[in-house]
């Protein structure tokens, strides 16, 4: 453990800083941000990076003192800054994470999850105590921490192609149900989505890279595994039945030739294609004849992995699809933007509730929120465990 | 996208090979490495003293030691002097590397040999001698071997002119690539690999020359364009006429986008070492939105002047927004707190349709020119592209890719005023030839 303690972490160096204020608490305050708290949308080092980049005018007028834990927590303690400039900050911060609920919850008040503040001549054995449990998590997150990825670059593309089968693919390929609840009808299967368990074959296939670090090069790899999927898929049975069937595929694939000929091999199967935000605007030409071409087979569009931000951007652009897939998260429910034209429960009254399925659905929360929206679809883990296989076996 | 050089004179001595070159020539001469040596060389004789030159003769390795990746390798070795600017290091297309130096890095110099050396080990060409002069390194003091120097980086460019002038006979003409028009045949498409070893043979080179301005101008009227700000960015048609003209660099969507966002980022970090002077004005970059979240935004903002920001503009793509909405969200509001203005760009006649430049809170949209733009004049107040520009505000709205003066006059009965395109860059030389 000597080793250990010598390792230099932000941790132990606010450490040091809180033992040696001991001496000097007079005129200082700290704030902590727990940037760690905010949702998924926020994670990562860019985030953290542009935060701790608000802190500079304290830094140069009051050399304010800045420490960025492991977890992505900010620090700042100085002498004699004054209350209103460390808040304009902290405001600032609020204003930029504005997306999430988090900032929103009881700002200043004792359920402030965002920001902790101490003034130093009352709090310091709260703000030691701060100090000494983010040393003790910090290494504790240590310990448990997978080795990181590398990001992909061209040369590991080019690898994983040479490496990807029919075979390979399709070893990956997954079905997940989706299921239409109603209250008073029961619920029944309403499609499955076929798709490529990407984290588990890049495993496999090139371990230690990261696919999705680069989009552009993760997209490429999407549109080499449409190919491979249209060319291998034998059988769309889901546990034996016949269902309508979701696709995630490029739309320049659905032009394809190949895309004709694989539908022409199940005619029995209704098929709904699922498209990225980032290809339909990308390709926009490309992704209407898409849908013109699904349409004129009695076959339905969709767009994939909304985000509730994603789904305000789009809620009045009449785009030419059917179906619109909303990503689950607590947040949806928390109510913050009630008022706000961002407020999801009236983005889903305007593109209409029979079109909105909600995914990623991992909790009863979802489908408890969902219903009362009026959705009627939903897909996910939870989806999975409590609803489909009953149904698959027992019939709807 | 073209545009003319930026240093259309010249600028090498007159005698040597390089001002007896037409324009076009010159301008592809000048972006390869045997140009830039011949130019380098040519400027040399007055920096004579205290100079020195080492040619590595990796072309008269055998055959299984030149393949790329020791050939990289051997040139990476003298990354660290080439990032300070303490050596010019040329990367020939035989696969002999020179690199010229001033005394004081010369035990630098001499340390990366040995470790150069020592990548090719099991090569006869190491067992013929050892120490200076020996057949894989030649070495130059410029005081005493000037004219030797000279010499050499005339016989390279004139046999890289020969085997390029071949080479174009051999193909089919050379065709500037253009969005759009049909694309020249028999090139091969752009494969993750060759993507690869492009971005890394970008890596070591010095895109300056290969970095153009477009203006933006503002013209109401019959009045002249005023220019309202420049935008940076890299020709495309030059980059890949110099370093892959048998490739179709466009042949793969993602891949294409791959090679553009490296290359903004380059653009990036050439404006902020301050090497364009010509940007006084106001201008405008090319960035996604994960770059400036980057550690390499940073460095640029930290680079800038606080007044100075609200005349840099960034351009960001529409369907990068579309990337990750959150992401741009924040990055946006980020920027505009530092002072910076946006753009939303690449934004055709069919999106603008579905876009909310309220909710983008954009400052600025720039809207491709397209036949459906003079399609929306004949028809009127009904079509959804009038509407739509309204909507998005038609003083903050940019009409690109003019390529004659109807487009942009069509532009105007829409009640747009600011303009891009090479009519507008007509315009502009016409006012001051």
């Amino acid at each position: 453990m000597a080793q250990e303690s010598e390792f230099v972490t932000p941790e132990s160096l606010l450490l040091d800083t809180a033992e040696r204020l001991s001496r000097m608490r007079a005129g200082r305050i700290a704030v902590r941000l727990h940037l760690s708290r905010l949702g998924p949308a926020y994670a990562g080092q860019a985030y953290v990076r542009i935060a701790a980049r608000m802190f500079d005018p304290l830094a140069a007028a009051y050399r304010c003192q800045l420490f960025i834990l492991s977890n992505g927590d900010l620090v700042a303690t100085g002498k004699d800054m004054p209350f209103a400039e460390v808040d304009a900050v902290v405001f600032k911060l609020r204003t930029l994470f504005d997306t999430d609920p988090l900032v929103h919850d009881d700002p200043y008040g004792p359920n402030d999850a965002f920001c902790s503040w101490y003034d130093l001549e009352h709090d310091y054995d709260a703000f030691a105590a701060m100090a000494e449990q983010a040393l003790a998590e910090a290494k504790e997150m240590r310990s448990r921490a997978a080795p990181p990825l590398r990001p992909m670059l061209p040369q590991d593309l080019e690898r994983l192609l040479t490496r990807l089968s029919d075979e390979t693919v399709l070893s990956f390929l997954s079905a997940q149900a989706a299921v239409q609840v109603s209250p008073l009808k029961g619920s029944k299967l309403a499609f499955q989505e076929l798709f490529v368990a990407l984290g588990m074959m890049m495993q496999k296939l090139l371990p230690g890279i990261d696919a999705t670090s680069d989009r552009w090069l993760f997209q490429h790899i999407c549109a080499a595994l449409d190919r491979r999927v249209l060319a291998g898929v034998e059988s769309l049975a889901f546990r034996g039945r016949a269902l309508e069937t979701g696709l995630n595929l490029n739309a320049a694939t659905v032009l394809d030739p190949a895309f004709a000929a694989f539908v022409r091999r199940f005619p029995e199967v209704r098929f709904t294609v699922e498209f990225q935000l980032i290809d339909i605007f990308a390709h926009y030409g490309t992704f209407v004849s898409a849908c013109d071409f699904l349409h004129a087979r009695g076959f339905r569009a969709a767009i994939d992995t909304l985000s509730p931000l994603a789904l305000w951007m789009i809620a009045d652009a009449d785009l030419p699809v059917d179906v619109y897939k909303l990503v689950w998260s607590p947040h949806l429910a928390a109510g913050h933007q009630s008022l706000t034209e961002r407020d999801p429960s009236a983005l889903i009254r305007t593109l209409g509730a029979e079109r909105v399925v909600l995914i990623r659905c991992d909790a009863f929360d979802a489908i408890e929120w969902g219903l009362r929206q009026g959705l009627s679809v939903f897909q996910g883990h939870f989806v999975d465990e409590t609803l489909v296989a009953g149904l698959a076996e027992g019939g709807s | 996208m073209s545009a003319s050089p930026r240093k259309p004179g010249g600028t090498g001595p007159s005698g040597a090979g390089l001002p007896t070159l037409d324009d076009s020539e010159r301008k592809v001469m000048m972006q390869l490495q045997e140009g830039l040596l011949l130019d380098y060389a040519e400027r040399l004789e007055k920096y004579r003293r205290d100079r020195y030159a080492v040619h590595l003769h990796l072309s008269r390795l055998q055959p299984q030691n030149r393949r790329e990746p020791q050939v990289q390798a051997a040139v990476q070795v003298f990354e660290p002097l080439v990032e300070n600017n303490r050596a010019q290091v040329f990367s020939l297309h035989s696969g002999d590397v020179i690199a010229v130096f001033p005394g004081r890095v010369r035990d630098e110099i001499e340390a990366d040999l040995i470790r150069i050396r020592f990548l090719f080990t099991d090569d006869p060409l190491l067992d013929e001698e050892g120490g200076r002069g020996d057949s894989l390194v030649t070495w130059y003091e410029m005081m005493r071997d000037y004219p030797a120097f000279l010499a050499l980086a005339q016989r390279f460019f004139s046999a890289s002119r020969e085997e390029r002038a071949a080479r174009v006979e051999a193909a089919p003409a050379p065709v500037m690539h253009v969005f759009g028009r049909p694309k020249p045949r028999r090139l091969a498409p752009l494969s993750a690999g060759m993507l690869g070893r492009l971005e890394e043979a970008l890596a070591r080179t010095d895109l300056a020359n290969l970095v153009r301005h477009q203006a933006v101008c503002a013209v109401v009227g019959r009045s002249t364009p005023q220019p309202m700000y420049s935008e940076i960015y890299v020709s495309i048609s030059d980059l890949r006429e110099i370093f892959v003209p048998d490739v179709d660099i466009v042949s793969d969507p993602w891949l294409f986008q791959h090679l553009s966002e490296t290359l903004d980022r380059r653009v990036l970090s050439l404006v902020n070492a301050g090497r364009d002077n010509t940007l006084a004005g106001g201008y405008s970059i090319n960035i996604n939105v994960k770059t400036i979240l980057s550690q390499a935004f940073l460095d640029f903002d930290d680079g800038i002047a606080g007044g100075q920001r609200g005349s840099i503009v960034l351009e960001i793509q529409l369907y990068d927004v579309f990337a990750d909405v959150g992401a741009y969200l924040f990055a946006r509001d980020f920027a505009r707190e530092r002072g910076y203005r946006i753009c939303i760009d690449g934004v055709t006649a069919a999106t603008l349709c579905l876009i909310d430049r309220a909710r983008l809170s954009a400052d600025l949209v720039k809207l491709v020119w397209s036949d459906e733009v003079t399609a929306a004049r004949a028809a009127g107040e009904a079509h959804p592209l009038v509407r739509a520009v309204a909507r998005a505000g038609r003083k903050r709205m940019i009409l690109s890719r003019i390529e004659t003066p109807e487009a942009m006059r069509t532009g105007q009965d829409l009640g747009i005023s600011m303009f891009q395109g090479h009519a507008i860059d007509r315009m502009l030389k016409d006012l001051h030839p």
